[in-house]
């Protein structure tokens, strides 16, 4: 029974809007210019997600130039809250912006491990592969597949070969510092944002291992 | 990107050299003796009416709360100043009081701690109520506005006292101090370690943004925050970039004499442009003033055109645009661009070829001037981002708002309401029409082509019907001369969309009109005869034309039309000047 498993996944993740919203610019959203890593885990997740396992995200590559577009919406000021139901948007309403990003194309390559401690007797990485693949083929997800925003549905199917990033041979561009994912696991301590350095090299997004940005994050 | 991009503005320009300091008008120094009595009350109003600028420490962010400047305020925290009769707060305590008592506290601080003679000078005039009514009478009550600018000299000192060296290094380590108390985090702008700004500052001079100031980054209302993050932790950003970023967004929305904004373009009513460029201050104000020109510019435009957008040395440097929009106490972002100088130049050259139409000398037309043609009397029709998007496009080089084309047409179709500026706006609505046509999105077909100026080879059906239409205009205006309603008037629109249905007609008319006219008659008979032969004879009217091709018929029109116009300008015959003042 191996732990980790090297198989590499290519996912293909396109639709009309997406919306990967740059923290700093929350409120009157703004979207980074490319998917981030815990967007596309998020599309991974939204297929195949076992308590057993847990996404690394390696690549993303942008198959679209990136388009913006823009609009506003009327939203609401309060988070839900289990259990409230006399709640009447029109009296919590704010209007918000939202620049997000029109026909987005990327392909995502990916892999998991198994977590320790959550795995059963009867688990291994080979189940799980598997599992994925025909998901993915058959198009089943647990919940739609999404890209950045809930409202952003994204088709996602297999990558074929040969599908070349809209920027290749353009060399590489910072793209600033890009939200990685929030770190959830650490006992004791909330929940916190973590961050990395993002280029684009000649249109793919390389994202560092986790253990990297853990590392050279804030101490 | 955006935010580290203004940061690094910012420092270029030098804006953040002082971050404890800021340059504002002081409109009074405040003289008092080493005792701390008030010796008098010295205005520095210039030439203009308006206090002289210099550095006073930084003011802290206000709003209903009580915040004291650091020797440096208004009167309300000076003398204790109130316009209305003193209210008495809740607490017990008058609130004018209180912002007495918050700005002496800080100087009674800094008297104990550095002995120094002005700063206890200042104390002993602050506790003493006499002295400070004394400064309130030196003008009469209705003069006061509570937001004057007063700062403190002593005896016969130039400099004022906050100006004085114990009192900066006091006030450098209260702030250094005060600063170490936050949260340190990795910053999101700079990419290094530093200390997390809670609230950021505000930028001013945002349309439809409150005018106290409005917060690019701010995070008021439970939806906006994750897994129980307050406030500036939701997007760690340190102190000193979210000065910086501020800084460099006030320095460009900043009011001129010349400009509503230094740097920034009105788009709509709603919305403002700024930009700037990793390149020169003096390559900003030529872009500036090819996208939004004065009347100055418009000049030196008719004289030089396209000099200064040759290829040039910067060209290389990175170029940047954002669209901000007020949203009462915030300010969202529009629009966002990044490119590069060069193919920026590029790009607005294009756009102003693509705009330019007949005879009309070439040059900038502002945005505003051009929407506000398209768009509808009430002011009402256009929704309010399509300039944002216009001139998005127009940065980037791809095709404008669909929205334009439709919003053109609706205005050729209805009869001029003010026949004054009746000839402008149909060249501004038919170039925008024209531009719109160049740049529409095409896949695989050839591209379309739309000349300047008349173009008589272009068999197109629906130019040469435009160019009909012109010719029939024509022909009733030199049989008819005053009218009330002019063919156009009446069926411009129709002619348009449908023109089966009205041209058999209008040729049949014309017919009328022609016998009418004279001389001038029959050499519209022969324009017309060329007209019509370019038209395929087996069904010279099409039952319908989708809006493309009734874009295409309006620039037919005006392009017939302004050939009138020029043939008359060259050849003026009495006779025809005559029939064209219709």
């Amino acid at each position: 029974m191996t732990s980790t498993a090297d198989r590499r996944f290519r996912v293909r993740a396109r639709g009309p809007v997406a919306c990967f919203t740059r923290p700093e610019m929350k409120v009157e959203r703004v979207s980074y210019e490319v998917m981030t890593p815990s967007a596309a885990r998020g599309v991974l997740e939204a297929i195949l997600w076992k308590p057993a396992i847990r996404w690394h995200i390696h690549e993303i590559a942008v198959l679209a130039p990136v388009r913006w577009t823009s609009f506003r919406r009327n939203e609401v000021n309060s988070k839900a809250t289990v259990g409230k139901f006399d709640y009447a948007a029109d009296e919590d309403r704010a209007q918000r912006n939202t620049v997000a990003l029109r026909d987005v194309d990327y392909v995502i390559t990916a892999s998991f491990t198994l977590v320790p401690g959550k795995t059963g007797p009867e688990d291994n990485a080979r189940k799980f592969e598997d599992m994925f693949e025909r998901r993915l083929e058959r198009g089943q997800s647990f919940h739609a597949p999404y890209l950045g925003c809930r409202e952003f549905a994204a088709r996602v199917e297999p990558a074929e070969r040969g599908l070349l990033p809209h920027e290749s041979g353009q060399g590489r561009r910072p793209l600033g510092l890009m939200f990685y994912d929030f770190v959830f696991d650490v006992p004791g301590e909330p929940v916190r944002p973590e961050f990395f350095q993002a280029f684009l090299e000649d249109g793919v997004l390389r994202v560092p291992p986790r253990a990297q940005v853990l590392g050279g994050g804030v101490p | 990107m955006m935010l580290t991009a203004l940061n690094d503005f910012a420092r270029e320009r030098g804006l953040t050299d002082d971050p404890l300091y800021e340059v504002k008008p002081v409109d009074f120094f405040v003289r008092i003796s080493a005792k701390g009595k008030f010796v008098a009350l010295e205005s520095t109003a210039g030439e203009d009416g308006r206090g002289k600028p210099m550095p006073v420490p930084r003011l802290p962010q206000r709003s209903v709360n009580i915040a004291a400047g650091f020797f440096a305020d208004n009167p309300k925290y000076v003398l204790a100043y109130e316009k209305e009769e003193p209210k008495t707060k809740a607490g017990g305590v008058e609130k004018r009081l209180a912002r007495l008592e918050a700005f002496l506290k800080s100087v009674r601080e800094v008297a104990a701690e550095t002995k120094d003679p002005e700063a206890r000078a200042v104390e002993a005039f602050l506790a003493n109520e006499a002295e400070r009514r004394k400064v309130l009478a030196e003008r009469d009550a209705e003069e006061w506005t509570g937001s004057e600018m007063l700062v403190f000299v002593v005896g016969d000192a130039t400099t004022p006292v906050h100006q004085n060296p114990w009192v900066r290094a006091c006030w450098a380590r209260r702030s250094g101090e005060q600063r170490a108390q936050g949260r340190k985090a990795l910053c999101l702008v700079t990419g290094r370690e530093g200390v997390v700004a809670v609230t950021h500052p505000k930028l001013k001079n945002i349309p439809e943004a409150q005018s106290s100031g409005a917060a690019l980054v701010s995070f008021n209302a439970p939806a906006f925050s994750s897994h129980g993050l307050e406030q500036g932790d939701n997007a760690p950003i340190s102190q000193e970039a979210a000065l910086g970023y501020v800084l460099a967004l006030n320095d460009m929305l900043r009011r001129t004499e010349q400009r509503r904004f230094r740097q920034g373009i009105q788009l709509a009513d709603g919305s403002v442009m700024v930009f700037w460029t990793r390149a020169s201050a003096s390559e900003e104000s030529l872009l500036l003033s090819w996208a939004d020109p004065t009347e100055a510019d418009l000049q030196r435009f008719a004289e030089s055109p396209l000099r200064g957008l040759e290829p040039g040395k910067l060209d290389d440097r990175a170029f940047y645009a954002v669209t901000l929009a007020g949203n009462a106490g915030r300010v969202a972002v529009r629009d966002w661009f990044e490119s590069r100088v060069g193919e920026v130049k590029q790009n607005i050259r294009r756009y102003f070829e693509d705009l330019r139409i007949g005879n009309a000398p070439a040059g900038p037309i502002p945005v505003y001037r051009l929407l506000k043609a398209v768009e509808a009397p009430s002011g009402r029709g256009l929704s309010p981002d399509v300039a944002t998007r216009m001139f998005g496009a127009a940065l980037r080089g791809q095709p404008f708002p669909r929205q334009l084309l439709a919003a053109s047409l609706d205005r050729l179709r209805l009869p001029p309401s003010d026949e004054r500026f009746e000839r402008e706006q149909l060249r501004l609505r038919v170039a925008l029409i024209k531009a719109t046509l160049l740049r529409l999105p095409r896949s695989g077909t050839a591209p379309l082509e739309v000349t300047v100026s008349l173009d008589k080879s272009n068999d197109s059906q629906p130019y040469v019907l435009g160019r009909l239409f012109a010719v029939l205009e024509r022909l009733q205006g030199a049989a008819l001369k005053d009218l009330n309603a002019t063919i156009r008037d009446r069926y411009f629109g129709a002619a348009s969309r449908n023109p089966v249905t009205v041209f058999p007609r209008l040729i049949q008319l014309s017919v009328h009109h022609a016998s009418k006219a004279g001389e001038n008659g029959r050499w519209l008979e022969r324009v017309k005869g060329e007209v019509m032969a370019l038209l395929p004879s087996e069904s010279p009217f099409p039952p319908v034309l989708d809006l493309k091709d009734q874009g295409l018929f309006a620039v037919g029109y005006y392009h017939q039309r302004e050939a009138f116009f020029t043939k008359r300008e060259a050849t003026a015959t009495p006779a025809e000047a005559e029939a064209s003042s219709t």
